[in-house]
């Protein structure tokens, strides 16, 4: 390699080292980000849908509660939103303090276009997957 | 205390021992929510809400600071090598014979100042081969946040170094009883299983977990005018 082409190469070389240094943290950082809905998330995203203007985190647990018939942890529900807002897929804002809630606010949580367009895909993708299904039988233990 | 007013110890841990920004409007609806007297809204359901809600935000600490946690780990188990490393250079150094001939009480509490000084040391410096990289990448590294960061390790410093060493003060004299530690490599030091060896790693994680853990935070919040 020719000397002047040599270092040019090694300040390129050099340059792009320290734009990989300085994302690297951030690529780790990332890496974790999941991009598809869990079940929870996907059940909690309809529930908001449903729910309008009135979904906050007791109306959301019991609309969960009922579907489910079974007890479910506030404290989940709110883990899963502030997934899913972090991921754009929900946005919130307070309301005002109370004092049948000790003067806590509520939160209130509506979804954005986004979510809407993720609700709609997984959606798609699933109804595409159970009617390539063959018919489930009333047995439950034996195979589909 | 009524039936409308859940268990006051379960709401002081929720309100304590959670973070993020929805913990305030968790309260009041497990507040909301105990109120309404639906069926099921015991106090058992109460404490049950709040159990579970500590549990899921200290798994999410825990995975959003697993880097931290990694590099704690590591860091704790090389601490007992800082030990032997350190031990060697006091017994060759000239101010370590100087603190030998001293009279009590000054050679009891130079030697305290000394252990708490080396183990601080290799704190410090655990947080600073964390952070600086990072700091340095991120364009935003100054040597006064620095110090400010390496600060936060301080309260849990002071706590937790404060119980070795009253161990140690009724079991006997420092911690390694019965560890010559002049006889070890700091290789050996690293692999040793001994019980000096785990005493000291168990107590320099909480010290490095919780430093970080502050200092990262510190890092995420820098208020206006401060250097970035």
């Amino acid at each position: 390699m020719p000397a002047r082409n040599r270092s040019e190469y090694l300040r390129a070389a050099v340059s792009q080292s320290e734009l990989r240094l300085s994302y690297f943290f951030a690529i780790i950082e990332l890496m974790a980000d999941r991009n598809y809905l869990g079940e929870f998330e996907l059940m909690i995203l309809l529930a908001v849908i449903r729910l309008g203007q009135e979904a906050y985190g007791v109306p959301i647990s019991r609309e969960l509660e009922a579907y489910r018939r079974r007890e479910v942890s506030v404290g989940s529900v709110y883990a899963a939103l502030e997934r899913l807002e972090a991921k754009r897929l929900v946005s919130s804002s307070l309301g005002d303090p109370t004092p049948e809630r000790g003067g806590k606010a509520k939160r209130y949580f509506q979804v954005t276009s986004a979510g809407l367009r993720q609700v709609r895909e997984t959606r798609r993708v699933l109804s595409k997957l159970w009617h390539a299904l063959p018919a489930i039988k009333e047995n439950a233990n034996e195979p589909l | 205390m009524n039936r409308f007013d859940p268990p006051s110890f379960a709401t002081w841990m929720l309100e304590h021992w959670t973070l993020g920004p929805s913990n305030n409007a968790l309260a009041g609806d497990l507040l909301e929510e105990f109120r309404s007297g639906r069926a099921g809204r015991t106090r058992a359901w109460y404490w049950r809400q709040v159990i579970a809600a500590i549990a899921i935000n200290c798994s999410r600490e825990i995975l959003n600071h697993r880097n931290v946690m990694l590099f704690a780990v590591v860091w704790s188990v090389v601490s007992p090598a800082w030990l032997v490393l350190s031990s060697n250079a006091e017994v060759n150094s000239r101010a370590f014979g100087v603190l030998v001939r001293m009279d009590f009480p000054w050679s009891t509490i130079c030697a305290i100042a000394l252990a708490l000084v080396t183990s601080l040391a290799f704190i410090w410096s655990g947080m600073a081969l964390y952070l600086i990289p990072r700091m340095v990448a991120a364009r935003s590294f100054h040597l006064r946040r620095l110090a400010r960061c390496l600060l936060q390790a301080l309260p849990m410093f002071i706590a937790v170094s404060a119980v070795p060493y009253a161990l140690s003060l009724i079991f006997g004299p420092g911690h390694g009883v019965g560890i010559d530690r002049r006889t070890l490599t700091p290789l050996n030091a690293m692999t040793d299983l001994r019980t000096w060896a785990m005493v000291e790693r168990f107590f320099n994680l909480p010290i490095l977990l919780y430093g970080l853990w502050k200092a990262q935070r510190l890092l995420r919040n820098v208020p206006e005018g401060m250097p970035r």
